[in-house]
């Protein structure tokens, strides 16, 4: 058991290496556009509002729910690309490390965890990169639960592993539903209150809402930063018992359908 | 010893299923090398993939109490945008052999004779210096069984003489698996012949056996059950 441990162990961080070379080894600017893709959206979300407002600074200097606008978006855009980030990197792990199967010591989900954690390390950057820049800009904020924050950052963090486990699973066995991957994750990010508040929904639509899991993470999460923010309509409960359910039957999925998924070429 | 305990696998094909193994019972003894002979499609990847252990059978297993290689030359696992150096390095990582990292290294790097082209990236490699560097690789870690896919020479002459040295060297430790659709090239390694024929294997330890009944089975297809699904 410990060796079977260990050897893992062991294959995780060599995989990790390797892909720590070629996650954005083939672009110009590499790891800086971990950086680039949530500071883009930020700058474009408040540009519609300085459109609509008549005035960049006033869109900027906006507060929404005693929050500044930028620092709202930021604390909704972050977690949730790390979200979007994990899904598809471990969705696409299996099949991107096929030819590593031949060795026999490398199994499918060591591809899953070394991407997993190479995402995880990917937004404690991004986050802390993101937050100090916008303090810099003039945006500042204090955390207001900090332990709170990374419980459900954490929980997210879990959550993501397992929907893409499930994801990875069900696109391997069905191949055409790949397609629709991205039309759900541009759906989820319209319905994830990444840039707008659940509190300006009003109730009677609040409830479809509310089945989203994402939207909890990203409210909760606002919730324990901002000192202001209230994100009451939202449940703990329900993203913990998400995430429970999701690791779950990923792993379920994974245990049952892997055998099958290497066997098909 | 391998054991093969009643082994099922198939393919999906056009035709419906088409089951390449059925209820397959085998034991492969210790110390013996092993020569899977058969033409195009009738399974002898499928079988060294099984014992490889990078496919899986439909149903049965496959059991064994010894170490067996991915196939030797095989370069799937070489990404574009990493150097040959890294690539040993990843081997070595997995196989748990960090302490022998330099020696394995410096096997490789002699072996293969790919001088500074040994620290660039393999997209620029040729598809022989790709293939220098999968066999040597291969030959750098210790098995009991190395599994050949369709011995085919790599390189040059002199390239080819320093192989079949060191595969004779390993022989003396090791044995191997290998795949051929051409008896005679598996005579000089092999002390045992399996034929994979209408989804059972057929093993010999003689080789005129082998040879025999090879030739015999030659004159039909590859595929008699797709042959008939056709008609």
């Amino acid at each position: 058991m410990i060796k079977e441990v260990s050897q893992m162990k062991r294959v995780i961080f060599a995989i990790f290496i390797r892909e720590l070379k070629t996650r954005f080894g083939k672009y110009r600017l590499g790891y800086l556009w971990a950086l680039i893709e949530p500071f883009l959206h930020i700058a474009i979300f408040v540009g519609i509002r300085g459109i609509i407002a008549g005035s960049l600074k006033d869109a900027a200097d906006k507060l929404i729910y005693h929050v500044d606008y930028p620092l709202f978006l930021a604390a909704g855009l972050v977690p949730f690309f790390m979200f979007r980030h994990i899904v598809n990197q471990v969705m696409n792990s299996v099949d991107a490390n096929r030819g590593l199967f031949a060795y026999q010591p490398v199994k499918p989900i060591d591809a899953m965890i070394s991407r997993w954690v190479l995402e995880g390390v990917i937004f404690v950057i991004v986050w802390i990169l993101v937050f100090v820049i916008l303090d810099f800009l003039g945006f500042k904020t204090e955390i207001k639960d900090p332990l709170g924050l990374l419980l459900i950052y954490l929980l997210l963090y879990t959550f993501s592993f397992g929907v893409g486990m499930i994801f990875c699973m069900i696109v391997n066995i069905y191949e055409e539903l790949r397609n629709i991957v991205p039309p759900l994750m541009m759906f989820l990010f319209f319905t994830s209150a990444l840039f707008y508040s659940i509190n300006m929904i009003p109730k009677k639509f609040q409830i479809y809402l509310l089945w989203n899991p994402c939207l909890h993470f990203i409210e909760l999460s606002r919730a324990s930063f901002f000192p202001l923010y209230k994100a009451d309509v939202c449940s703990l409960e329900f993203i913990i018992i998400c995430t429970i359910v999701a690791l779950f039957l990923g792993l379920v999925l994974y245990r049952l359908k892997i055998k099958e998924v290497l066997a098909l070429e | 010893m391998i054991e093969l305990r009643n082994v099922t696998k198939s393919y999906k094909t056009k035709y419906g299923r088409h089951y390449v193994y059925r209820n397959v019972c085998a034991i492969f003894p210790e110390g013996k090398n092993i020569g899977i002979i058969g033409p195009n499609g009738a399974g002898k990847t499928t079988l060294l993939r099984l014992i490889g252990k990078i496919d899986y059978p439909d149903s049965g297993e496959i059991l064994t109490n010894k170490t067996i290689s991915w196939p030797v030359a095989f370069s799937g696992g070489f990404q574009g945008s990493l150097t040959g150096f890294e690539i040993v390095k990843f081997v070595c990582m997995i196989y748990g052999s960090n302490g022998e990292m330099p020696d394995k290294i410096k096997f490789v790097k002699d072996f293969t004779e790919l001088g500074k082209y040994f620290d660039m990236p393999i997209k620029t490699y040729s598809a022989g210096m790709k293939a220098r560097l999968a066999f040597a690789l291969s030959m750098a870690f210790d098995f009991d069984y190395y599994l050949i896919d369709e011995v085919t020479a790599v390189g040059d002459i002199s390239f080819r003489k320093k192989c079949n040295q060191i595969l004779r060297k390993k022989l003396k430790k090791s044995n191997v698996i290998m795949t051929s659709h051409d008896i005679e090239k598996l005579r000089k390694f092999c002390h045992i012949f399996v034929i994979p024929y209408q989804g059972d294997l057929v093993v010999f330890d003689k080789f005129r056996e082998a040879a025999k009944f090879y030739a015999n089975i030659s004159k039909n297809s590859a595929i008699p059950e797709l042959v008939s699904k056709a008609r």
